[in-house]
């Protein structure tokens, strides 16, 4: 057959020297069929899922002002985002750069970095067990293999127009924020449930769960437990990747993740290879052990350093031992899953797109309660650079940052809001700016962000306590955290509940002294909507 | 034996060995830490030591041991409810917080707690009041600063009380052998002014905002259940204006005093008159307090003992 022209040469695993040529390309047998690998590997994975568990850990209020770790460090090594930073702001944030690193390092290996460091690929990897389905890949998958072009190019396509998306699909994001706002709330739910169940029945019960919950508390519980909006669209994201595990392995990573995409752009040049790199005639075993369905009858019968994780299992699986990595070789690389016409058609419909995400952002101002992170000047340049990681979230100390929902369209969903009901912006904390890995919120000295405001406080003086009933209250003066308060009072009358006039302290807000912080609407005693609230408005916008 | 007939036994057995000043100790102090209404009768000390200051005072009032047996827990709630620096004035100074917890220890106190239900973040408060490190660092595994934890918040009625006749309360606090309140005397826009008995705020749980719609009957309402054995008032330095929360050091007055007593009513009457030259009658929840027989309000009838 003339599909295997090769095949003689490469099927040893040896490279034999051509006499056709009198410098054969240099080949090193670095890669032995070492059946090590695979647990290399899978050790790697394991190593790097919890590097990022450990950040995750690690993002939060440690007692001093400054975090001890970068826990932004994974996002550093994302060339998505730096490329979608890039284009959307035409700005380089210096500490994205190390992720060109990585996307070197994909030239010389291919997409290692999906099959050996990426915590998305690893949880999928170990949900699969519980889930596996050892039916053969069905043919859909294959052709599916091009959408994640189509998503990147999309991306782009609309970033070269200031929508950045990238966050919505970048699988260290998407994974970051569904810990964030999803997985960890639900665990510290249920540990403290279970814990406090046992707590409350007392002895001797909680004399065995007390010393265990102290400890789960000083390490991995969360010192105020986290509340975060739309945990179902959350859910539903989430659940929908590992549920396509079952149509076929790393589904998300064949089809979808545009992070994979680009490295798989990049290692389609990759200079390791496997060998053979045709599908062997007389076996093809290592075919249904490919997670990736990088070397397939199916698709091509060559392999695909576009499509292929590095994750060894042909090597070990070859009943022939024939599988080796090698570097060099001069076997024609094989197509992607894509032409120029969809390229440009992906491209042009990330561009086209633009518009319509934009048509509610145009149409109307932001909503009057939206409160960026402190520090943030304009929305447009916010919502360019914000890559919806929910580091912000995590790390906030009061839990008052939260995901955005649909309320500004696609164009703002997960991007980060101050939902001042939920949690306050701390004075003097500057966690949030510590750890956005774009720059979206600004790193500011504590004296700047003193004098950033996110909006500006009204007293509803329908709802207010004493305007209202003529009784005390005066809770956000007391709270007010600028010196002088922002929030001061006057005595005056006012009819009582009962209509006699009585003498009470009446809190006003002095705008220019206001920085929006939102403690008073946090700790307003009036229920439902507070009685004082942030607006966004009297902020110096243009 | 109970806590009266301990202190009693103790007063004798100080009495009997003729411990130079502790023989003119006012007879009174015998009724320290009572059911119904305290003796009126405080101690200060003045100077720019202020562990000095606590110890002296402590001392005048028959010393640590008269409030402490051995092998009791201890509860000291000072307020650390803001994440402000010592030099702002918005929390109890640290150093203040740290001897009361020394002399809990040589008292023989089997666990020192130190705890406050802040409003800033507590792990913020806690650091930047500057009291958790000093308490750690006595570095003596009986004291702990711990932080409040949401399960320990009951629900009790409070007999008596005109206002907060429910309310959730800290558990560790009730149970605690011995309560040590550890006040830092401040402005305060609403209550007008803060010390003793406007502290117990801390030692509360629920949505405390709704406290202060009636905030000055509910003050006196919430010190019928939350009765200090021992009340020391921080005035090494007040805050005149901007409180509670303060912010800027010119709001601060250096004052160099400690005040410390039994009676929360009198301490903070003395405090109003001497402190801010103000009538305890000005303070709404000092007279609910005097009216629901917390203690005495009338500064003549308030003994000092100047240590």
């Amino acid at each position: 057959m003339s599909e295997f022209p090769e095949m003689t040469d490469e099927t040893t695993g040896a490279a034999l020297p051509d006499p056709g040529k009198s410098a054969p390309p240099p080949v090193f047998p670095l890669a032995v069929p070492w059946r090590g690998w695979t647990l290399g590997r899978r050790l790697s994975q394991l190593l790097f899922l919890l590097l990022f568990l450990f950040f995750f850990g690690q993002a939060t209020y440690k007692g001093e002002d400054q975090l001890a770790w970068p826990v932004d460090l994974f996002f550093r090594f994302d060339p998505l985002l730096l490329l979608e930073h890039v284009l959307a702001t035409g700005s380089i944030v210096p500490r994205l750069l190390l992720s060109l690193f990585f996307l070197g390092l994909t030239f010389v290996v291919g997409r290692f970095f999906c099959g050996w460091v990426c915590p998305l690929g690893t949880t999928l990897d170990g949900c699969r067990r519980l889930w596996r389905r050892a039916d053969p890949d069905p043919p859909l998958v294959f052709k599916l293999r091009r959408v994640k072009y189509y998503l990147l190019f999309f991306l782009m396509g609309a970033a070269v127009f200031h929508i950045n998306l990238a966050g919505l699909l970048d699988p260290l994001s998407l994974l970051f924020r569904t810990l964030a706002t999803l997985l960890y709330p639900a665990l510290s739910y249920g540990v403290e449930g279970v814990f406090g169940q046992a707590y409350e029945w007392g002895p001797p019960a909680a004399n065995l769960s007390e010393p265990v919950y102290q400890v789960l508390k000083e390490s991995v519980l969360p010192f105020r437990r986290p509340v975060y909006l739309l945990p179902f669209l959350t859910l539903g994201i989430f659940g929908t990747i590992i549920a396509l595990e079952r149509l076929a392995p790393r589904f998300w990573c064949r089809c979808l993740c545009p992070l994979g995409a680009l490295y798989g752009l990049v290692a389609r040049f990759a200079w390791l290879r496997k060998r053979p790199v045709w599908l062997c005639r007389d076996c093809g075993d290592c075919q249904p052990v490919c997670k990736m369905g990088a070397i397939h009858q199916e698709a091509a019968p060559q392999h695909q350093t576009a499509e292929c994780i590095l994750c060894l299992n042909c090597q070990v699986h070859c009943p022939k031992d024939r599988v080796a990595f090698k570097f060099g070789g001069k076997v024609a690389r094989p197509g992607l899953d894509l032409g120029r016409r969809q390229v440009v058609a992906a491209a042009a419909a990330g561009v086209v797109a633009v518009p319509f995400l934009r048509l509610k952002s145009l149409a109307w101002r932001p909503d009057e309660y939206l409160l960026r992170p402190p520090g943030v000047e304009s929305e447009a340049a916010f919502l360019s650079q914000c890559c919806r990681c929910g580091l912000c979230f995590k790390v906030c100390p009061t839990g008052g940052l939260q995901p955005l929902g649909w309320e500004e369209g696609l164009d703002g969903l997960y991007t980060s809001r101050l939902v001042p009901r939920l949690g306050y912006c701390e004075y003097n904390c500057t966690l949030c700016s510590q750890v956005c890995p774009t720059g979206a919120i600004p790193r500011l000295p504590l004296d700047v962000k003193h004098a950033s405001p996110l909006g500006t406080a009204f007293i509803n003086r329908s709802r207010c306590i004493p305007y209202t009933e003529g009784r005390d209250c005066l809770v956000c003066e007391e709270h007010c955290p600028t010196a002088p308060k922002a929030i001061s009072f006057y005595t005056a009358e006012v009819p009582d509940l009962h209509g006699k006039k009585v003498l009470i302290k009446l809190p006003v807000v002095n705008p220019d002294q206001c920085i929006g912080c939102g403690i008073c609407e946090n700790k307003c005693p009036v229920g439902g909507e507070a009685a004082i609230r942030v607006k966004r408005s009297l902020r110096l916008e243009m | 034996m109970d806590r009266r007939e301990f202190l009693q036994r103790a007063a004798a057995l100080a009495f009997m060995v003729g411990v130079g000043k502790h023989l003119t100790f006012p007879p009174e102090l015998l009724a320290m830490a009572p059911e119904g209404r305290p003796e009126p009768i405080l101690a200060q000390a003045s100077g720019t030591n202020y562990a000095h200051l606590v110890g002296d005072t402590i001392q005048a009032l028959g010393g640590m041991k008269k409030f402490v047996n051995p092998n009791e827990v201890v509860v000291v709630k000072p307020n650390m409810a803001w994440d402000r620096t010592p030099e702002l004035g918005a929390n109890t100074h640290p150093v203040v917080v740290r001897k009361i917890v020394e002399l809990c220890l040589e008292a023989g106190a089997k666990k020192v707690k130190v705890l406050d239900h802040t409003c800033h973040d507590a792990r913020r408060a806690y650091a930047n009041s500057g009291i958790k490190a000093a308490v750690e660092d006595i570095k003596d595994p009986r004291a702990v600063v711990e932080y409040v934890d949401e399960r320990k918040f009951v629900e009790l009625n409070v007999p008596k009380a005109k206002s907060l006749k429910k309310w959730s309360f800290y558990k560790d606090i009730l149970e605690a052998d011995r309560f040590i309140n550890v006040p830092v005397a401040k402005h305060h826009s609403e209550a007008r002014l803060t010390m003793a008995m406007k502290n117990m705020m801390g030692a509360i749980g629920g949505w405390r905002g709704r406290i202060h719609v009636g905030l000055h009957q509910n003050i006196a309402d919430m010190n019928l259940l939350l009765r200090a054995d021992l009340t020391i008032l921080d005035a090494t330095r007040i805050m005149t204006e901007g409180g509670p929360s303060g912010g800027k050091p010119e709001y601060v007055q250096i004052k160099n005093l400690v005040i410390a007593g039994v009676d929360p009513v009198a301490i903070d009457a003395y405090g109003t008159t001497t402190l801010f030259g103000l009538k305890p009658a000005d303070i709404g929840y000092i007279t609910k307090g005097y009216e629901l027989g917390l203690g005495e309000m009338d500064v003549n009838k308030i003994k000092i003992l100047n240590a």
